[in-house]
């Protein structure tokens, strides 16, 4: 971790104290932004569901089904502590963070948080990467505000000050998923 | 005549409607029971799949917060029309979304209140409610909760109109049948009570029912008639009976006549017999004291000759002896002896007349001198005892009652009769007179009341005794033991009877004791009574 990131998380720790002395609340899930983070990560372990892998990405009927997360540490957190002790199907639940010099290889969900992730790499050169996991069994999450979440599966979009996601049919091919319709139902729109 | 209600033919129709309806009920009750329990279950089954159908679809609208899809969800409702409402709570409870459906009447309120969660079906009233819980992979996600419409009271009362309408049939069905059944089965029974009230009314017991039918009616009609047979049997022979008994009780009333009037006759002729014993006994009393009387005039006349010859004997024997020559003397002294005896007879005679003619002999009451007493009997038999060689005593009792009074002359009467019969029939021996007072000993007699004490004259031989068979005869008049007797020993025989009715007129009494061949003991027993002046 760089030094830079530190301060940023210390600033930001402090602000969240500050936040949370003035609202007079010691209860940690509290600010908007926590919520809005707790209910993402609840939404990218439901998708689960609803994703069907090619046979080929699992090894055995209950190996775990890993979700990796980059640039959202505490997100990563969040998604560790809904999935603990948990099965989707026979499936137990890993969460991973990366980095976009790891390789996604084993990875089944990945979240692509807005942060840089700490490396001073160009957006451009964030956006590449991105589109360079295409075709690979992945189910790619991305907030529809970030500019590489074109060619996510799944965008979170807010509409009505509600979490709401919209699905992308066509990443989901080209990345060899199939998508339950239940959760087609529910996305609030499908590319 | 009977209550309409209670005619056999009613009671059939009764029976057969009653069974008939309550055969039908039963069974229309128990399908419509059996019927609504599996319609009621198979709602509830199908309200509960719905659900569930339901709550699944659900799930993706809860686990991704989309409450717009899950009322698109709960809408699908919409072709379930009995569906009144359906609502989806989330896993806290909360409501998420709500379907009101066609039936606009009951609207669910809407209030975020936290919810049970629980798998639940409830019947409330005509609604049926169903919550259901949405888990999925062990993690419950909410619950929906429909609540619906049911039919079943209208099933309920579709079954009540086919009751309704099962009944009014079998009360047809009834009619008809019971009609029919009174023709088979009450006929014959009014057939026999009419016959039975004919018979009653006309008191004609060889009335028959004709008509039998074949069933057990037919064992009725034969029994009635075996009835009616068996009174008639019964009617004749008591008419019989009751036609001997009329003319047994004529024949008795007959014979009571009868009996009556020979009972009458003789009534008759018993009065008539009274009336001639009453006539027989009054002459018979009316000839005895014509005897009596002629016997007093007899005596009276025969003594008033009888004292001349006896003065003039007794005159001739003792005054003119010295002018007379001894033979003549002693001729003059059987003339008086002869006489005496004779007067006395005469006396006995006409004692014995008065006795028997009933008239009271004279009696008198006087001082007892039982000196003079003594000196005179000892003057009267001492002759008599030394001419026959007897020995002749008069033991005088000490103890005598110094106020005895009596009768002296008729108890020197009796005493003279006791004691010269006890020397006419002793021939050896003795002849004792014993005057003692006593207060009992006698065997026969019964003293009078108030006596205090008996006289007792106990005149006792050595003669020859009378049998027993004789002891009572004695005593009647001119009796004798032995008709030998009077001829051996002489006497009138009237003596004892005298003797006794005298001692009965003076309250006293005779009685007799005797051994044949030893002797004899007459005991005269003469009662001591305070008061003199009582005894006549």
């Amino acid at each position: 971790m760089t030094r830079s990131v530190s301060v940023r998380f210390l600033l930001l720790a402090l602000a969240w104290l500050l936040l949370s002395a003035f609202y007079g609340n010691s209860q940690a899930d509290d600010t908007p932004e926590d919520i809005a983070r707790q209910v993402k990560a609840a939404y990218i372990f439901k998708f689960a569901n609803y994703i069907e892998w090619p046979a080929s990405s699992f090894e055995a009927p209950d190996s775990p089904i890993v979700i990796g997360v980059t640039g959202a540490d505490q997100l990563a957190d969040e998604l560790t502590r809904i999935s603990a002790n948990r099965l989707i199907g026979k499936r137990p639940v890993t969460v991973k963070r990366l980095t976009m010099m790891d390789s996604t290889a084993g990875v089944h969900i990945l979240y692509l948080g807005g942060r840089d992730n700490g490396v001073t790499k160009p957006r451009s050169q964030l956006k590449g990467w991105v589109s360079s996991l295409q075709g690979q069994p992945l189910l790619s999450i991305a907030d529809a505000t970030q500019e590489f979440a074109e060619t996510a599966v799944i965008k979170f979009v807010i509409d009505n000050n509600r979490l709401r996601f919209d699905v992308s049919l066509a990443a989901a091919e080209r990345n060899h998923l199939k998508v339950a319709a239940p959760l087609l139902t529910v996305a609030r729109r499908l590319d | 005549m009977q209550i309409k209600l209670g005619s056999v033919g009613n009671k059939l129709f009764l029976i057969v409607l009653i069974t008939s309806i309550s055969a039908l009920f039963i069974t229309i009750a128990t399908l419509a029971i059996y019927d609504l329990r599996s319609y009621r279950n198979s709602l509830a089954k199908d309200m509960n799949t719905q659900a569930e159908l339901i709550g699944r679809a659900s799930i993706p609208a809860l686990q991704f917060d989309d409450p717009k899809l899950a009322r698109t969800n709960l809408s699908l409702l919409e072709v379930q029309p009995n569906v009144v409402s359906a609502t989806l709570y989330d896993a806290q409870g909360m409501l998420v979304a709500s379907y009101t459906g066609h039936d606009k009447a009951a609207p669910k309120s809407i209030v975020p209140i936290q919810h049970e969660m629980v798998d639940r079906i409830t019947f409330e009233d005509d609604k049926i409610r169903i919550k259901r819980r949405i888990v999925l992979n062990d993690e419950l996600l909410g619950m929906i909760e429909i609540y619906a419409n049911h039919d079943i009271d209208e099933r309920l009362f579709n079954y009540l109109g086919i009751m309704i309408a099962v009944g009014a049939i079998a009360l047809l069905a009834a009619l008809g049948l019971s009609r029919w059944l009174q023709t088979r089965i009450t006929r014959p029974i009014q057939n026999v009570a009419e016959l039975a009230r004919k018979v009653v009314a006309q008191r004609d017991f060889s009335l028959r029912v004709v008509e039998t039918p074949n069933d057990e009616i037919s064992y009725l009609v034969d029994a009635l008639n075996a009835m009616l047979e068996e009174i008639q049997a019964r009617t004749r022979a008591q008419q019989e009976l009751l036609q001997s008994l009329q003319h047994e009780i004529a024949e008795r009333k007959q014979v009571e006549v009868e009996l009556k009037d020979a009972r009458d006759q003789l009534e008759v002729r018993v009065q008539q017999r009274t009336a001639e014993l009453l006539d027989a006994k009054l002459e018979a009393e009316r000839a005895n004291r014509a005897k009596s009387d002629f016997l007093s005039r007899t005596s009276h006349e025969l003594r008033t000759p009888l004292n001349s010859i006896i003065i003039l004997s007794e005159l001739l024997a003792t005054d003119f002896d010295k002018y007379l020559k001894p033979a003549d003397v002693k001729a003059a002294k059987t003339i008086l002896e002869a006489g005496h005896d004779l007067l006395g007879l005469v006396n006995d005679l006409l004692d014995l007349a008065q006795i028997e003619a009933g008239v009271p002999l004279p009696i008198e009451s006087e001082e007892m001198d039982w000196r003079r007493l003594k000196a005179t009997l000892e003057n009267m038999f001492t002759e008599t005892s030394r001419r026959k060689h007897l020995e002749f005593a008069i033991k005088v009792g000490r103890k005598l009652p110094a106020d005895f009074r009596t009768d002296e002359k008729r108890l020197l009467q009796i005493l003279k009769n006791l004691l010269a019969n006890a020397f006419k029939f002793t021939r050896e021996g003795q002849v004792i007179l014993t005057i003692s007072a006593v207060t009992d000993g006698w065997k026969t007699w019964q003293p009078p009341p108030g006596m205090r004490q008996a006289v007792l004259f106990s005149v006792s031989d050595t003669g020859i005794g009378i049998p027993e068979d004789k002891l009572q005869l004695i005593f009647e008049a001119f009796q004798q033991a032995d008709g030998s007797i009077t001829r051996k020993f002489g006497g009138t025989g009237l003596g004892l009877a005298i003797s006794r009715e005298l001692a009965h007129m003076m309250g006293g009494f005779i009685e007799l004791e005797s051994t044949p061949g030893i002797g004899s003991t007459f005991r005269l027993y003469l009662p001591v009574v305070d008061e003199p002046e009582t005894h006549p």
